[in-house]
């Protein structure tokens, strides 16, 4: 798969990126409050002093909504299908979907990530039915 | 301070042009200018405040547009605003001057607007037109959601809750595009559709299909607004800003309203509070149509109907001439005009329909219109509501 747009990561989202290339999900979370957030940013949304830490996630979700993009992106092949998953640690993350006849995709099923390299440096989260929630 | 009715639109142009090859967007900014101080009765040295945003992509400016636009005109505006929140951003401009004009900081006010997608030949900087590849953007972008992709989310997950079907959204496009038959400038106003037509129409982004999306033109159009009291020396019947309410909520995706409510929740109520009025009393609506489900979402935010049940509402029958809301009178953005940010061209044909001016179908005796627009996906809105 190729994937648009090469993205220009900084300080903060380093750590997130890496963590990908190690086949891991991270999310934040304030340390204080407990408080997952997505996505990420260098204060907490619940507490702009506290500056929260990352927290690798299950990877597992349900599939919030989604499309099946049949007009897209020239250099991916259609139709793909982008998604908004819930995570099990509560926050909505844009997505795509991976794995399933575009007829057979149904909200609220459950989905796990899975990740794909999409050049030798970046690794991008993607989510697949969960054959065994 | 009481801002209602503080100030009134005693100009408001549309141009016919739906399709304008090498016409720089400027040029037809003035047309409309030029063309709305006439109605008014009214001269460019009138004109002490100038609001535009017309950085975006094919609106031909860059990021300093406002003062572009002055220098195009050949004015020095005292008091301006260059507000980019979308495609609501002139009906926020039209409540930020009805503040200004209230406070005395502008006693004339133009508001325009101008985008030339059809032919402009530069290509937009992001594939996303509101997200850029760095900071917040770089979590969504590499995905790959186009800017119709991330309403179609909100369709299917309306549709998930609530039982709302294809063939309902298709009615907002059949219903207006039957408004545009009357409007000699609408852009795709010949040839009437079916519900059929439709859902046989390609598939764009699931649930949304290519007649589920708005018609891509060339065009602009413009507003004057001032006091009051000056306004009953202008030529026009004012019409007057009763109300109005804006409000944001969020840009990326994974930020979206879990409940799939939109910054309308807030605008309409605000609105209808400075108004003094219900939604029962509007007489004629013109809700933004970038996409079927659009209007759809404004309804239930605005109080048009309860939670979840626009899709009925609109298969009743709601908003067509003799329903209980006419809207879209000109056709919309569905089957008129849409040329990127199409605010000002609802706020324009609210207030026509209050003159009994109506290019496609008109509502009769009409007292109160509702405008409603918005920004991105649902990610900023405003609403102003308009009465004689």
């Amino acid at each position: 798969m190729t994937t648009f747009s090469p993205v220009v990561t900084d300080a903060m989202s380093a750590p997130w990126w890496a963590a990908l290339r190690e086949g891991r999900l991270l999310v934040q979370r304030n340390p204080v409050s407990g408080a997952c957030q997505w996505y990420p940013r260098d204060h907490c949304l619940d507490d702009l002093s506290i500056k929260p830490e990352w927290v690798q996630v299950s990877g597992h979700g349900t599939l919030f909504t989604y499309s099946v993009i049949h007009r897209g992106h020239s250099r991916l092949e259609a139709p793909y299908v982008c998604a908004v998953v819930e995570l099990a640690e509560g926050p909505l993350m844009l997505s795509q979907l991976h794995g399933i006849a575009v007829d057979e995709i149904t909200i609220g099923m459950d989905v796990s990530v899975a990740f794909i390299e999409t050049d030798s440096s970046t690794s991008l989260p993607v989510f697949r039915p969960r054959s065994n929630p | 301070m009481n801002l209602s009715g503080r100030a009134a639109i005693v100009g408001a142009y549309e141009s016919p042009r739906r399709d304008a090859p090498n016409v720089h967007p400027f040029a037809i900014q003035v047309e409309c200018i030029q063309a709305a101080l006439v109605q008014a009765g009214l001269t460019l040295g009138d004109v002490d405040g100038l609001c535009v945003a017309s950085g975006d992509w094919a609106e031909g400016g860059g990021v300093n547009s406002v003062t572009e636009m002055a220098e195009y005109l050949g004015i020095e505006p005292r008091w301006f605003d260059s507000t980019d929140v979308g495609g609501c951003s002139y009906l926020v401009h039209a409540a930020h001057a009805a503040v200004a004009i209230a406070a005395g900081l502008a006693d004339v006010v133009v508001i325009s607007y101008a985008a030339s997608p059809r032919w402009w030949p530069l290509k937009t900087p992001s594939f996303d037109p509101f997200v850029l590849p760095a900071g917040p953007g770089q979590f969504e972008l590499p995905f790959a959601p186009t800017l119709i992709s991330t309403y179609a989310m909100y369709a299917q997950r309306h549709m998930h809750l609530y039982g709302t079907t294809a063939e309902q959204l298709a009615q907002v496009a059949v219903t207006f595009r039957q408004h545009a038959a009357e409007n000699p400038h609408a852009f795709l106003g010949r040839k009437s559709i079916t519900v059929e037509d439709v859902l046989n129409s390609s598939m764009i982004a699931s649930p949304l299909h290519r007649l589920d999306c708005c018609v891509v033109t060339d065009g602009g159009g413009a507003i004057v607004m001032t006091s009051r009291e000056r306004a009953f020396d202008c030529r026009t019947r004012p019409v007057f800003v009763s109300g109005f309410g804006m409000a944001t909520q969020r840009t990326q995706i994974s930020q979206m309203s879990r409940e799939l409510i939109t910054p309308a929740a807030r605008t309409g109520p605000r609105a209808f509070e400075m108004a003094g009025l219900t939604p029962a009393d509007v007489d004629v609506a013109q809700l933004y149509d970038a996409f079927t489900i659009t209007p759809m979402l404004a309804l239930e935010d605005l109080g048009f109907c309860p939670r979840g049940e626009s899709g009925r509402f609109v298969a009743d029958g709601h908003l067509s001439v003799g329903g209980s809301l006419p809207s879209n009178t000109d056709g919309g953005g569905l089957a008129s005009n849409h040329p990127g940010k199409r605010g000002l061209l609802a706020l324009i044909e609210g207030v026509r329909q209050l003159r009994g001016e109506g290019p496609g179908v008109q509502v009769k005796d009409a007292e109160v219109a509702l405008v409603h627009g918005l920004g991105g996906t649902f990610c900023a809105a405003a609403t102003i509501i308009l009465t004689l």
